[in-house]
């Protein structure tokens, strides 16, 4: 292989244009020489015969003093070159400021990610590992040569506050030579509440290298507890990642040294997740909620405990926690009052990392959620409207009779929660603000135009529910263009399907494993979803990448399976329903059966959006006040020390303003959002993923940083084998020939009269004028 | 004749750079006889002999042996005894007309120069007008190459007169050969004179010899003047020079601070030889800076003379 010779320039020298600047340039004491030889007087002289005899004499001694000299000259400022050039190996010099350039780039990664507030105990100077990761880098950065060497400063943990002016993973806005302020910078990192990120560390660290490429050295220090979550994570992408980074690291940095500050058989237990057991928590019902303890490494039993509203709920309970440990429930809590509360689950144990024992989560109970059902099929008479039995079937009435109910529900006394406001036409559906309500009914709407369209994509985006009936007014060609490509139907329309002979039946088996919608009809033989009749339906071609789940289907024929009946596809973060038959009888014989009221709860439970969603954030979430809060004051936030949370607010296009918080959440806990006419408690967690802080071994980590040659080290700083030394520094040597010749030169110049005397010249020896002999 | 100047101002015409603007050598060794002889109470035949003459104040150079104690014990004044001269002397003035003696670093001003050649006619003239004033011969012999004019020795008054006329036209083209004049010199010369040899002697030291010891052979006395420039004797230069020989040397362009300690010891080498081989002859040996006053010069002669004489 050939290398370009400014390559190996390049490879040898810090600034190889002094070098070749140093090369030129020493030609010019070899251009004066000649110069001066050009530019001479003329002097007519008599005392020839001397000069010559003295010229003779001295020819050879003059000779040699003259190329010396040139050549010390020459070598001077070949080697002034070569010094500001700074050949390879110098890592701390004085140069570096005359060639504006510094010598080496020190880069400390310190992962500051929840795990490590883990507290091993053992060291009188820090009581975390973190603590102990500052004090081993600011030791470091005791030992680098103050001026000469920069250091940058990266934090490992995800980043919370994204300034967009600067990296978050940036503790010092970019590398420096001020020990000092790198000093600072690592006092400045606190202890988080993320998880780790190691790889938008690297990835900075690697930005960083790139742009201090001249540097020939560059060391990268990376300062982590070594935990299965920071290495191994939960795999896939970020895994992977991670395997890709570390050849980049060992190619810009070498040899990276890696201190596990975690240690052998150091354990934790963690409550990592807390739900509802069912989708939507209402007052109807009671409710059972589970959570999922984990312990990490062996440690004794912890105590759980459950906590509704700060309120012990259930028994305390002692727990044997590993990795195999069920999730823990609690069942059977009847909440007799709607809106936001608190639950919470407590480990109390003798763990050393307390960050991750309680998790709370707000549930917002439901006492009644309003839906909005549009006609597209209006009925003059009582039950006539394409939606009247929806209608009836969400709220029914509990003493009136159907034949001679009001046309509406609203008024009539019911005992569901569910609030289904008086049926509209599909004409109306573009005045309303469909973020007032839970969920959406569309009932045998013939057309849904582009603005419709747009609005119900919107609306489920944001986290709302569409259950779409269709029917024989449904104009297949309107609903595949419009809301085919908009996600509202998951796959087109082909035809309707009809039969006069018996109807078509659902494949529901009650002994089988039905959709999650329909787990309360399992094991029911006589729920009605397999007897009930359907005699026409929709066809749908459900794409075979869909992400649509069918809730039912219809039964088999002659070997072909059968067409959905029932679907249900996610759409942002909220849910389509797709019902493939009418909300009244004209298709279909469920409607004058309960069934149809179960079949319609229980797919709206499960359908609409946990309103309470947006209550509960993770670490480094930033909170949004939904617009459907009904705002009666511009809110407040406060965490749970009762310290105030900036709020911003922005105007969209529309004139709707939305608040959210200015920073993402940083710490754990319950805070209270104060809208005007309530507080409303919000629930922020730890991720999940970093509770497991048992050490792998070093080969794992070299493996998951894809197996390059890493100098481990432990908590110590022994660091035998660490090399910040400057032992290497070749400019001083080349700097201190530069001396030694300058010297030399002044000498020999001197010495061997090559230099210029003033004019007054110093009295020649010679015999008393005017002497006889 | 012009006006001399007043006593008190001679002796600023005895600096080179001031008789290089008179043109007439006449004048210049008028004004050099006269100045010194201004220091001498007007007494300009007072040489060495038994008759008192009278005293002088002493000036530097003056030989200690002939202050006069009892009036410095009376007075506190240093004076001189002087005596009447008493000699019939033969003075040849034997100047080197060389081109190695038209070399000159003085500037008179008004693009006038003082060579060596102007210092040592100056020096000719002057002693010969002294020794005609003293009743004694005065002749001159002036060489280059050759024996260019030969002038014998003669007390008439226009004697002085011929000699500074001879000095003034005879041009400086050739190579010296010192040692084949002395010789020649000394086939010509009949009586015993003194002999004041005036030149930067820049030739081979054994020629020299063998002319000095020929003329040594026939019992003459002898006076040795090497005049030198002040740039001969320091050799200050600094840039590169091109040195352009004269008298057919070549050239040598160098650096003249490298070379100076090489020629300064050579210099002082072969003045070194030029002594050893006066001293070992009994001749008088003196090295003239020709930027030197011409007084001290005649002092010292004298000084030398009355020394040589006792």
């Amino acid at each position: 292989m050939t290398i370009a010779p400014l390559n190996i320039l390049a490879a040898w020298f810090v600034s190889p244009g002094f070098a070749v600047a140093g090369a030129a340039l020493a030609s010019i004491p070899i251009i004066i020489h000649i110069l001066n030889r050009r530019r001479f007087k003329t002097v007519r002289w008599a005392a020839m015969e001397y000069l010559l005899q003295a010229m003779r004499k001295n020819r050879r001694r003059l000779k040699f003093e003259q190329w010396l000299l040139l050549a010390i000259r020459c070598l001077l400022i070949f080697l002034m070159g070569l010094a500001l050039a700074r050949p390879l190996g110098c890592e701390n010099n004085t140069i570096a400021a005359l060639g504006g350039q510094r010598t080496a780039l020190h880069v400390f990664v310190i992962d500051n990610s929840y795990s490590m507030a883990y507290e091993p105990g053992g060291r009188p100077d820090a009581k975390s590992h973190l603590d102990q990761a500052k004090l081993m880098a600011k030791k470091l950065i005791d030992r680098l040569s103050a001026g000469n060497e920069e250091v940058m400063v990266i934090t490992a943990s995800s980043p919370i506050d994204k300034d967009k002016t600067i990296d978050p993973h940036a503790a010092t806005p970019k590398p420096t030579y001020d020990l000092q302020s790198a000093r600072a910078a690592i006092d400045r990192i606190e202890q988080t509440a993320a998880a780790t990120d190691l790889e938008g560390a690297f990835q900075l660290a690697l930005r960083t290298a790139k742009e201090e490429s001249k540097l020939p050295t560059k060391r990268l220090y990376i300062f982590t507890d070594g935990t299965r979550s920071a290495f191994e994570g939960e795999g896939g992408k970020a895994v992977e990642a991670l395997k890709q980074t570390g050849p980049q690291l060992a190619q810009a940095f070498g040899k990276p040294n890696l201190f596990v500050l975690g240690k052998p058989g150091q354990w934790n237990q963690a409550v990592l997740k807390l739900d509802p057991a069912n989708n939507l928590v209402t007052t109807k019902f009671s409710a059972d909620f589970v959570t999922d303890v984990k312990g990490y490494g062996a440690g004794p039993d912890p105590v759980l405990q459950w906590k509704l509203n700060d309120v012990p709920a259930g028994v305390a309970k002692s727990l044997k926690l590993d990795l195999e440990t069920q999730p823990q429930s609690l069942s059977g809590i009847s909440i007799a009052e709607g809106g936001p509360r608190v639950l919470s689950v407590t480990l109390a144990g003798d763990d050393r990392l307390k960050i991750d024992n309680t998790r709370w989560r707000v549930v917002d109970v439901a006492s009644e959620m309003k839906v909005l059902i549009v006609e597209g099929e209006r009925g003059i008479g009582a039950l006539q409207g394409s939606g009247s039995f929806l209608e009836l079937a969400l709220s029914p009435p509990k003493d009136l009779d159907p034949e001679t109910r009001p046309s509406s529900t609203s008024s009539a006394k019911t005992d569901s929660y569910v609030l289904p406001e008086a049926p509209i036409g599909e004409l109306e559906l573009s005045n309303k603000i469909l973020t007032n309500y839970r969920a959406v009914f569309l009932t045998n709407v013939g057309q849904v135009n582009p603005n419709q369209a747009d609005q119900l994509k919107k609306y489920v985006e944001q986290g709302g529910t569409v259950i779409i009936f269709v029917g024989p007014a449904v104009n297949s060609d309107n609903y595949n263009q419009q809301l085919v490509p908009r996600g509202l139907l998951p796959g087109r329309l082909i035809k309707t399907v009809s039969t006069n002979d018996k109807g078509y039946h659902f494949d529901f088996n009650p002994k089988g494993d039905p959709h999650p919608f329909l787990k309360e009809f399992k094991g029911e033989e006589n729920s009605g979803l397999t007897t009930a009749q359907v005699w026409s339906y929709w066809q749908m071609e459900l794409p075979a990448n869909t992400s649509a789940e069918r809730v039912l289907s219809y039964q088999a024929e002659n070997g072909k399976p059968g067409d959905p009946a029932v679907t249900v596809h996610p759409l942002g973060r909220g849910r389509v329903v797709y019902f493939s038959t009418t909300a009244n009888p004209e298709w279909n014989g469920l409607n004058p059966k309960p069934i149809f009221v179960a079949l319609i709860h229980e797919i709206l439970a499960g359908s609409v959006g946990a309103a309470d969603r947006w209550m509960n954030l993770t670490v480094g979430d930033a909170l949004a006040v939904p617009q459907s809060l009904g705002l009666t004051a511009s809110p407040t936030l406060f965490d749970s020390s009762k310290n105030p949370v900036a709020m911003e607010n922005a105007t969209d296009q529309a004139g709707i303003t939305t608040y959210h918080s200015a920073k993402p959440m940083t710490h754990p806990g319950v805070y209270l959002l104060n809208v005007g006419n309530r507080t409303i408690p919000i629930a922020v967690n730890v991720p999940s993923n970093e509770a497991d802080v048992r050490v792998i071994a070093n080969d794992a980590i070299k493996k998951a940083l894809g197996d390059i040659d890493l100098a481990m080290e432990d908590d110590t700083l022994a660091i035998a084998g660490l090399k910040i030394d400057s032992g290497n520094d070749w400019s001083w040597a080349f700097m201190a020939l530069v001396l030694i010749f300058a010297g030399l030169e002044c000498f020999l110049a001197m010495h061997f009269g090559h230099y210029k005397r003033g004019k007054r010249l110093q009295a020649t020896p010679e015999p008393a004028l005017a002497t006889s002999n | 004749m012009p006006e001399l100047p007043h006593a008190a101002e001679y002796r600023k015409y005895l600096e080179p750079k001031t008789l290089a603007r008179i043109s007439g050598l006449d004048l210049r060794a008028r004004l050099i006889v006269e100045g010194l002889m201004t220091g001498m109470h007007r007494s300009p035949y007072q040489g060495i002999s038994v008759e008192f003459a009278q005293h002088r104040p002493y000036v530097a150079g003056d030989d200690i042996r002939h202050v006069d104690w009892k009036v410095f014990g009376r007075s506190d004044k240093i004076y001189l005894k002087q005596y009447l001269e008493e000699t019939n002397l033969h003075l040849i003035c034997v100047v080197d007309a060389s081109e190695s003696m038209g070399y000159s670093s003085i500037d008179g001003g008004d693009g006038t120069q003082w060579s060596k050649y102007d210092h040592a006619t100056a020096i000719a003239a002057s002693l010969s007008y002294m020794a005609i004033q003293q009743q004694d011969s005065a002749g001159l012999a002036v060489f280059d190459s050759d024996l260019k004019k030969y002038f014998k020795p003669s007390n008439l008054p226009g004697q002085w007169k011929i000699i500074t006329h001879e000095l003034t036209m005879i041009p400086r083209l050739k190579k010296t050969n010192t040692g084949k004049i002395l010789d020649q010199l000394a086939e010509k010369l009949t009586h015993r004179s003194l002999i004041v040899i005036l030149s930067d002697f820049f030739d081979d030291i054994e020629s020299i010899k063998k002319g000095l010891r020929h003329l040594r052979y026939k019992r003459h006395e002898m006076m040795v003047f090497q005049l030198l420039d002040p740039m001969e004797i320091e050799f200050p230069f600094q840039d590169v020079t091109l040195f352009k020989g004269m008298e057919e040397m070549g050239d040598l362009l160098t650096e003249p601070r490298a070379l100076r300690q090489g020629y300064l010891e050579q210099l002082s080498l072969f003045t070194e030889q030029l002594k050893k081989l006066c001293r070992g002859m009994n001749i008088d040996y003196h090295r003239m800076n020709t930027s030197d006053p011409l007084d001290v010069t005649l002092s010292g002669f004298l000084a030398t003379r009355a020394s040589s004489i006792k």
